[in-house]
Order: structure tokens, then C-alpha cells, then sequence
């Protein structure tokens, strides 16, 4: 024992030193130390930002050989919270120079951290009308625009045309037609159509596409709570009834449901351009998969058959230290507002979806998918520019923890479609409060 | 006082003397910092004082109150339930007649050495609605014919919840109440065989009495960390389903990160939790003192 | 009355054996699952499959374990150490040394453990930030070698301390310090053991903290590459690798608590008395 505490002390001892001589060796990110520049960048995703950042930093290095400036890609996870704490500490030394923001929460990090954010030289026109909104704040703009999350239809194809549902009868409908379809291959098959990735009420996904495929959202322009709208009333009603008819399941979580969707218990789901990699990963599935479009809300004015899931944009920090802000910025502004080839690329390599213009000429946008045996990425690009432009506002997260519980009421049938409405205000009111 | 002299006595102030400063930078300072938020709403980069505003609007929010229910329930029905199983534990392993009870021990404990992270990911994946235990009972003992949705139910996630909870912490618990059993001497038991008294009744009358320090200690303990319970539901359930599983320390996360972050609001919060807590440990502690 | 005994026997050996497995079960699993593919996982199948080698092989070579590992150990090494030393001479110095000052500060101590982290989490950062240790390991550390439990755990093992061996010591001329090192801390082995168990579990598995504050991906810890292989936004999880991460994050306690499972209980028994 006297033997263990010993040894266990020694060891204390040498790993406090090394610790103290690595940590002197530490210095932090975006500063700059013997006229070299650092520039750090924070993804968060192994499989999809990081590897399209290291990309895009390969890319540029090349080009700019002398440039004095390294690049560092980090992965953290928890994201979101680490993204807060850092800002919210206030301290500028420690700010990674470009951060990825989802597009849902870019208003609320931008409006609650303004003089942490560089604004940025975009040329909007370039990309997709809809990522405006997003990335401008009062004005000013503020990210770069990159991927998108412009939905499809993803549906067994096999299955659909065993109950006599073609490609073809299934672009550009509406939900109500949607439903006669899927009655069909629901009453055949025995199997559930739509699946999502949580409970149905409890996670807003298609609510939420539903919305913005009629130009609308939680809010309007102004910021106000919208929930009275004709386009999330029907919204509402629409899920209900795929719900009422068994065409939609919700699942745990996404994994319980890709599982779902792995060995044929669930035959569709309505997701943003990305989910394609998820139906990837099995490849024994490959042929099986078709696209069509989102359908449409019915009797909303301007519903269409385009709409969004997620995607995100990147920022610049303002460090405090100008040649590594510049840089950045310049790093930016070469790689995703001018680079068509390095889109090219990412769309080859990572399938990323992206709302760049210029690239859309790219030949990687129109070949055929082998998977779904089917143009898949000209589908995307032609709904990119369709997906009607909506202001997510500051405080999407408060309403959809608030919907989360009421809407299973009404879907449920525990309570009426205007109850619930007046439940989710007064809840919204009574949690956000006036502060 | 132990008869040590005025030197002496100073000399205890080197002793304590590291733990004052460490205490001072890594508490007091954070503590002070946060009293000043509590009186002000601090969203991000701007800070506007507003009095007592944050608790006006703590007092109307229906949210704070719905997960402030859930920490208590879990508390309720959860604590209990494990102190119990921990003394039970306790006693059996501490029986001189069971062979291999450092092994059993052992056994038992060993869920403590799980790191959070770790175990929620084998309870999420033990409890998903195609996991193992639902195919368990219903292949293998045939008590259900369709999958009990675990954690799509608002009422099976908080069972969920409070599985986890139990089988992380009851080992742990257990080992205080094992080492307080060490105190207690064969003999009274010998006497009380002698007088006829059953199992039952030496339990009820000379371990428990014996035991009731560590169990108001195991009890405070265990209200401190179900009140500011945060890691299970985070990542077994994320709170859901219909923030069924949302307790006080989520909301306040939530609150700081989540939401437009308003860290004024969140010390607002956490500041009332922590006086729960302590009205808490003062009712449980003058409980035990009246029992005497 | 030995037919009784029996049963009671039998009985008590059930219970355990019951309570066991359920203890023991999601580890066993742990076990079976990482000798199957991620598929074969998530497919719920139940037996030893021929993939242990194949996880193995991708958990050393995709994940930086070795240099995570090297992390933790050393991270959790150092809040061991230096927390049982903060702790115990401070638990001395209010035990031995009892004055009304030295107690009102215990008081404060102990009522700080009410305080939830997420209060202290912003302004702590903000304070780690300025002093320039974010994304080193020390700001892992510092702030935990104050650990107010280890105080009142050693506060309340030196209370049935024989104070005569303390006084005798003086008597014969021995300085304090001298006394603490070699009268004290010799008797209270076991404590120390169950301290250095507590502490090193706690900052083995220190999860929300590191998270914040370590950036880089060569200063991470286990809990944190685990939890980023399984987040949500990872769409293709390898839990063959996960199983294995799990596996050997959960090896180092799993030994000490093995080598000093005696010492922990008996050093237990100290801190009980209240």
C-alpha cells in the first residue's frame, strides 16, 4: 500500500511537469506568434465539414503557397454549446477564426453576439435567394452561405410501383394526393410510409418543411410569434391526418429509424439533400431508392413543392487580431465565393449540396446517380433556387420545445387545432417572456 | 477544543491555507461573478439590469416549473428506491456466512465505474424499442406481446431514466452503507438470536438505527445530485419525449445554451435550485437529529 | 430452525446472483458486441461474432486513442494526486486545528457543493480563458484539485483520530508538518486509498468540463472521443469501435478498484462517521 502511494505520487509529480512544459509550448488559436499567422477553423461533422474544410484549406495552400497563414481544422463535438460558452466568455484571443453555423440558429448566435462576428464580402447573388435571410442581419452580412438542406421525397421505388404508384405520379402533387398514393401502397404493403427521426409531434421536422415549402415560419417578418397562420394551421392538420391514416411513424431517434428504413419497415421520408447519405450507407438497398419532390401544402397561397432541412453557413470571429481576421475572411471569400472547381469537388467526394450558382454548371450536377439510378443532383440543383426565403428569427429552439409537447396533443386528439394554437402562445409567452 | 495552544492553532492555517485559494479562484470567484448576473439579463454581448425581473419571470414560466416537477419526481421515487436496495445490498454482502464476498462486491459496484458518456450509450441502445430488453421479454419471457416504446412514452422514458439511475448509483451507495456496517459489532446480533428476535426484526432494529447517519448521509447526497441531475436525460432521452424527461439542470442548459442565451436567467434559476436544495438538506438533516 | 437458515441462505444467494447479473449484464454485452460489426450491432444480434479484431484494429487506427488515452490518464492522474493532498491537509488543519473562523469557512465549503455547475460553467471559462489556458490540460486540472467532498471525506475520517498519538508526537518535539507526514497520514492509509479511488474515477469520466474547455483534437480526452464518434450528427456510427472505446475506457477503474476494492471499504468506514 505505503508501495502505491509512492509510486502513485511519482507519477503525479512527472506528469504535472510535462504538463507544465507542453502547456508553455501551447500557444492559442488565431494568434500569431514569429510572424506566423494561425487561422482555426471549428466543423463538426467527421463525415461531411471537417473533410470539406480540409479540402478547401488543401485547395487554397496550393494556391497561395507564401501566404504566411496556417490552417487548422478542429472537430468538436457538442457543438453548440462549445460554440456559446466561447463567445459568451467573451474573451477574443481564444474565438476560432471561422466557425460553421446551422442556418436555423445563425439569427439568434448573430443578434446575441453582434461585435463577435466580422461581416463579410459576399456577393449574395451568386448563391440561392433563400440563404440571404440567413446569413444578413440587420443589414449587414455577416456569413457565407454553404450547404443547403433543399428536401425531397425519398420513397422505395420498387415498392411504390408493386401498388402501381409511378415516379411520375408523384411530382409536383399535393399532401392530399400524396395521401391517396400512399393509402395505396400502405394498404398493399402493410408498411408505414413516412418515417421520422423522433416521435411525430415531438420533433418538428416536417412541420417545419411544410412551412417553409408555403414561404412561411414560426414568426413573421417582424419577429412575432405567426402560429395563426393559414400555412402552420394546415400544417398541422396535414400531419394529423397522415398520422390518423398510420402513413407516418415516428421513431426514437435517427438511427432507430434508418434502421427502419434499412430492412423495408418504413418505405419513404421527407428530408433535407444530406439525408442521401444515410440511405447510402446501405448499399445492398441501391436501386431500390427513388426521388421525387416535397408534395405541397393544399389550400395555402403560395405553397409550392420546394423546400429546406437544416444546412448551414460559415462565419468569421472577430479575433482581435487583424492578420489572422483578414485572412480569413480572404479564405473565405476565395474558396466558397469564387471557387467553382472545389464545389465540383465536394459535390464528387462528400455529396455536398451546395447553394454556390456559378458551380451548377459543374458536369457533377447532372450525372446520373447510380444509386437511385436517377439525376439526383439536378434535381437538387433545380429546387435550390425555389425554395421560398423565410426569416428564421431568434428564438426557433424556444418554439419547437414548446411544440414538442403540444402538438402530440393534438394529433393525439386530446385537444382541437385552435386550443392547441392558443396553448403553444401562451406557453411561448409565458417562457420567453418580455426580457 | 483539543487543548492545542494559540500557536499551534495558527499553525492550522497552513494547512487550509491551499484550499483557501484554490477555493476562492475556483468558487468564490465564479459565485461572486454569477450573483451579479442573477440581477440582470445577460443575453450574449448585452446586459441590462433588471432587478428582480428574473424571478418575475421565473414565477410565471410554465416550462420552469414543468421540469422542476421532473427533477422532484425523479427524486421521489428514485432515491428511496435505491437507499433501500443499497442497504439490502449492504447487509447481505456484509453477512460473514456468504462465500466470495469481496467478488460479489465487486459485482456490484461495478456500474460505477462506467463513465456517463459510456452508459448512456449502451442504455439507449439496451432500451430502443428494438433493443435487447424489449426482445427480451418478449422472446424470452414472453410478458409482452408488442415493444414497450421506452423512450417514446412519456411515461416509460422517465422508467427509463430511473433504471439508469438506479443501476449506476445503487452499488455506490451501497459501499458507504457496507463500511458503516463495519462498525457495528457481531455480538448484537448474537444477543438479539438469542432473544428470539428475527432477521427482520434485527434489520428494523439494530442495522437501521445503526446506519442512520450514513443514510442521512447518502440521502443529502443523493438530493444534491438529483436535484442538479443533467448527464441521463441529456443523453438517454434529450428530455423528451414532450420534455417528459426535462429536469431543472436541462432547462437551465438550455436556457445558457440552447436558447437565445440569457445567463442571467439561467443564475436566476440555478440560484433557486440551489436554495431548494438547501431547504432540502436542513429538513432531512433536523428529520434524523428529532428521530434520535 | 437450520432448515430456515437454509432458505434464508439459498435465498440471500439468489438475490445477489440476480442483482449481479443485472450489474454485470450491460458490460457482458459490451463485451459480446465488440466482436460484431456495426451492423450486426444495430441489428440487435446477440452472440460472439469475428469482428473483435476488426473493430480493434479500426479503434486504434481511425480514433487518436492512444494519444486520448494518454490524456485522460494523465489529467486524471494529476486532479488524483493533487486534490488528495489539497484535501487532506485541509480536513487537518479544520479537524485538529478547530478554531471558530476554520469552522465557519468548512461551513461555507461544505454548503458550496449545493451550487450547480451549470452556474458556475460561463464565469469559470471566462476565468480560464483570461489566465490563456484554454485547450491546455491544466484547465482540466485546477479547477479540480479543490474537491470539497474529498475535504469533508477526510474531515470526517480524522474525526476519531486518537488525538493522544498527535499530542504525544508534540511532546516529543516533532514539528506539524513532520506530524501530519508521519503519524497521520501512515494511519489513514485506507483513507487515502478510498480518496484516490473517488477522485480518479471522477476525473476519469469528467465529461461536460474537458468538452468545454479542450479544442484541439490532440488534447482531448475518452469520454470525449467517444461521445463525438456517437453524436447525433454523425450519420454512419461504427459501434464495433464505440464498444471498443467503451471497453478500454472502462479497464483502468475497473483495475484499481480490483487492487484496492479492501482499502476503498475501509477507508469508507472513516468518512461514515457523522
Amino acid at each position: 500500500m505505503k508501495k502505491f502511494t509512492k509510486a502513485l505520487l511519482g507519477l503525479g509529480v512527472v506528469l504535472a511537469s510535462t504538463t507544465l512544459l507542453t502547456a508553455c509550448g501551447n500557444s492559442n488559436s488565431g494568434s500569431s506568434s514569429n510572424g506566423k499567422t494561425t487561422v482555426t477553423i471549428w466543423a463538426d461533422d467527421p463525415n461531411f465539414n471537417v473533410p470539406i474544410m480540409k479540402t478547401a484549406v488543401k485547395m487554397y495552400n496550393a494556391e497561395h503557397k507564401n501566404s504566411g497563414v496556417t490552417f487548422k481544422v478542429q472537430t468538436q463535438g457538442d457543438y453548440n454549446t462549445k460554440v456559446q460558452t466561447v463567445l459568451s466568455a467573451g474573451n477574443k484571443k481564444n474565438y476560432p477564426n471561422i466557425i460553421k453555423i446551422e442556418d436555423y440558429g445563425s439569427q439568434k448566435l448573430i443578434s446575441s453576439y453582434q461585435n463577435s462576428f466580422l461581416t463579410q464580402n459576399v456577393d449574395l447573388s451568386n448563391f440561392s435567394k433563400y440563404k440571404k435571410s440567413v446569413v444578413n442581419y440587420k443589414g449587414k452580412t455577416y456569413g457565407m452561405p454553404f450547404d443547403s438542406g433543399v428536401s425531397a421525397l425519398f420513397y422505395r421505388k420498387d415498392v411504390f410501383a408493386k401498388y402501381g404508384v409511378k415516379a411520375k405520379d408523384l411530382n409536383n402533387i399535393t399532401w392530399d394526393q400524396f395521401m391517396k398514393l400512399a393509402e395505396k401502397v400502405h394498404k398493399g404493403s402493410g408498411k408505414s410510409i413516412l418515417g421520422t427521426g423522433a416521435l411525430v409531434g415531438e420533433d418538428p421536422d416536417l412541420v417545419r418543411q411544410m412551412l417553409q415549402s408555403a414561404g412561411s415560419w414560426y414568426f413573421d417578418d417582424s419577429g412575432k410569434l405567426d402560429v395563426n397562420s393559414t400555412a402552420f394551421k394546415q400544417s398541422l392538420k396535414t400531419v394529423k391526418s397522415l398520422k390518423d391514416n398510420g402513413l407516418v411513424t415516428g421513431y426514437s431517434d435517427f438511427n432507430a429509424r434508418n434502421k427502419a428504413l434499412y430492412n423495408g419497415n418504413n418505405l419513404a421520408v421527407v428530408e433535407g439533400a444530406w439525408f442521401s447519405a444515410s440511405l447510402k450507407a446501405d448499399k445492398k438497398s441501391s436501386g431500390k431508392w427513388g426521388i421525387a419532390t416535397v408534395p405541397r401544402l393544399t389550400n395555402v397561397k403560395g405553397a409550392t413543392n420546394s423546400t429546406n432541412e437544416g444546412g448551414s453557413s460559415w462565419y468569421a470571429l472577430n479575433t482581435g487580431n487583424a492578420k489572422a481576421d483578414n485572412a480569413a475572411k480572404k479564405f473565405l471569400k476565395t474558396m466558397f465565393d469564387g471557387n467553382s472547381k472545389f464545389y465540383g469537388k465536394v459535390l464528387k467526394e462528400q455529396a455536398a449540396v451546395t447553394t454556390y450558382k456559378p458551380a451548377m454548371t459543374n458536369k457533377e450536377w447532372n450525372t446520373n446517380d447510380t444509386f437511385y439510378n436517377q439525376k439526383v443532383n439536378q434535381y437538387f440543383k433545380q429546387n435550390l433556387n425555389k425554395i421560398p426565403s423565410v426569416s428564421y428569427g431568434i428564438h426557433s429552439s424556444e418554439v419547437e420545445n414548446i411544440l414538442s409537447g403540444n402538438l402530440n396533443n393534438y394529433y393525439s386528439g386530446k385537444t382541437s387545432l385552435d386550443a392547441t394554437i392558443k396553448k403553444i402562445q401562451s406557453s411561448y409567452k409565458s417562457q420567453v417572456g418580455s426580457n | 477544543m483539543n487543548g492545542v495552544n494559540e500557536r499551534t492553532n495558527r499553525m492550522g492555517w497552513w494547512f487550509i491555507g491551499l484550499s483557501i485559494v484554490s477555493f476562492a479562484v475556483f468558487m468564490i470567484y465564479p459565485i461572486l461573478s454569477s450573483v451579479k448576473l442573477v440581477f440582470s439579463s445577460l443575453s450574449g454581448d448585452s446586459s441590462t439590469f433588471v432587478g428582480f425581473g428574473n424571478f418575475v419571470r421565473l414565477f410565471h414560466d410554465t416550462t420552469f416549473w414543468s421540469s422542476l416537477g421532473n427533477s422532484f419526481l425523479f427524486l421521489v421515487v428514485e432515491v428511496p428506491i435505491m437507499l433501500l436496495f443499497a442497504i439490502i445490498l449492504a447487509v447481505v454482502l456484509n453477512s460473514k456466512m456468504l462465500k466470495l464476498r469481496g467478488f460479489w462486491r465487486l459485482l456490484i459496484f461495478l456500474p460505477c465505474v462506467t463513465s456517463l458518456v459510456s452508459y448512456s450509450i449502451l442504455f439507449k441502445m439496451l432500451f430502443s424499442s428494438d433493443g435487447l430488453i424489449n426482445k427480451f421479454l418478449m422472446n424470452g419471457l414472453h410478458i409482452i406481446s408488442s415493444p414497450i416504446p421506452w423512450l417514446t412514452d412519456p411515461t416509460m422514458a422517465k422508467i427509463v431514466i430511473i433504471l439508469a439511475l438506479l443501476w449506476r448509483w445503487t452499488g455506490y451507495n451501497m459501499i458507504f452503507f457496507l463500511a458503516g456496517l463495519q462498525n457495528v459489532s457481531e455480538e448484537i446480533y448474537e444477543a438479539a438470536e438469542i432473544d428470539g428476535a428475527s432477521k427482520i426484526q434485527q434489520f428494523l432494529h439494530i442495522t437501521l438505527p445503526a446506519l442512520r447517519p450514513i443514510i442521512l448521509f447518502t440521502a443529502v447526497q443523493s438530493t444534491i445530485s438529483t436535484l442538479q441531475l443533467f448527464d441521463e436525460p441529456m443523453n438517454i432521452t434529450n428530455g423528451g419525449p414532450a420534455n417528459s424527461s426535462t429536469t431543472i439542470a436541462m432547462y437551465i442548459y438550455n436556457v445558457s445554451f440552447k436558447y437565445v442565451p440569457n445567463f442571467g436567467y439561467a443564475a436566476a434559476m440555478s440560484y433557486v435550485v440551489m436554495f431548494i436544495i438547501l431547504i432540502l438538506s436542513l429538513i432531512q438533516m433536523k428529520v434524523a437529529k428529532n428521530d434520535d | 430452525m437450520t432448515s430456515s437458515r437454509k432458505v434464508s441462505s439459498v435465498l440471500k444467494y439468489v438475490f445477489i446472483l440476480i442483482m449481479s447479473f443485472i450489474s454485470v449484464f450491460p458490460f457482458v454485452w459490451m463485451v459480446i458486441e465488440s466482436t460484431n460489426s456495426s451492423a450486426d450491432i444495430l441489428a440487435g444480434k446477440m452472440s460472439i461474432g469475428d469482428q473483435f479484431m476488426v473493430n480493434w484494429h479500426n479503434a486504434f487506427t481511425q480514433t487518436n486513442l492512444i494519444g486520448d488515452f494518454w490524456n485522460s490518464l494523465k489529467i486524471a492522474t494529476e486532479v488524483t494526486v493533487l486534490s488528495i493532498i489539497v484535501a487532506s491537509l485541509a480536513a487537518y488543519g479544520f479537524q485538529i486545528y478547530r478554531s471558530r473562523g476554520k469552522n465557519w469557512i468548512y461551513s461555507i465549503f461544505i454548503a458550496s457543493m449545493m451550487i450547480p455547475f451549470s452556474v458556475l460553467m460561463i464565469p469559470l471559462y471566462r476565468m480560464v480563458s483570461k489566465l490563456g489556458l484554454v485547450n491546455t490540460a491544466w484547465a482540466v486540472v485546477l479547477p479540480g484539485i479543490m474537491s470539497v467532498f474529498l475535504v469533508f471525506f477526510f474531515h470526517q475520517s480524522l474525526e476519531t483520530f486518537p488525538i493522544d498519538t498527535i499530542e504525544s508526537a508534540r511532546i516529543d518535539g516533532a514539528s506539524e508538518i513532520r506530524i501530519f507526514w508521519s503519524v497521520v497520514l501512515p494511519q489513514l492509509r485506507s483513507t487515502f486509498a478510498a480518496a484516490a479511488i473517488y477522485s480518479f474515477m471522477g476525473a476519469w469520466n469528467n465529461y461536460m468540463w474537458p468538452l468545454i474547455v479542450l479544442q484541439s483534437d490532440d488534447q482531448k480526452t475518452l469520454p470525449l472521443l467517444i461521445s463525438g464518434l456517437s453524436a447525433n450528427t454523425n450519420f454512419s456510427i461504427d459501434y464495433g469501435v464505440i464498444m471498443i472505446l467503451i471497453i478500454i475506457s472502462t479497464i483502468p477503474i475497473f483495475l484499481i478498484f480490483l487492487f484496492l476494492q479492501k482499502y476503498f471499504v475501509q477507508g469508507m468506514t472513516g468518512a461514515n462517521k457523522g
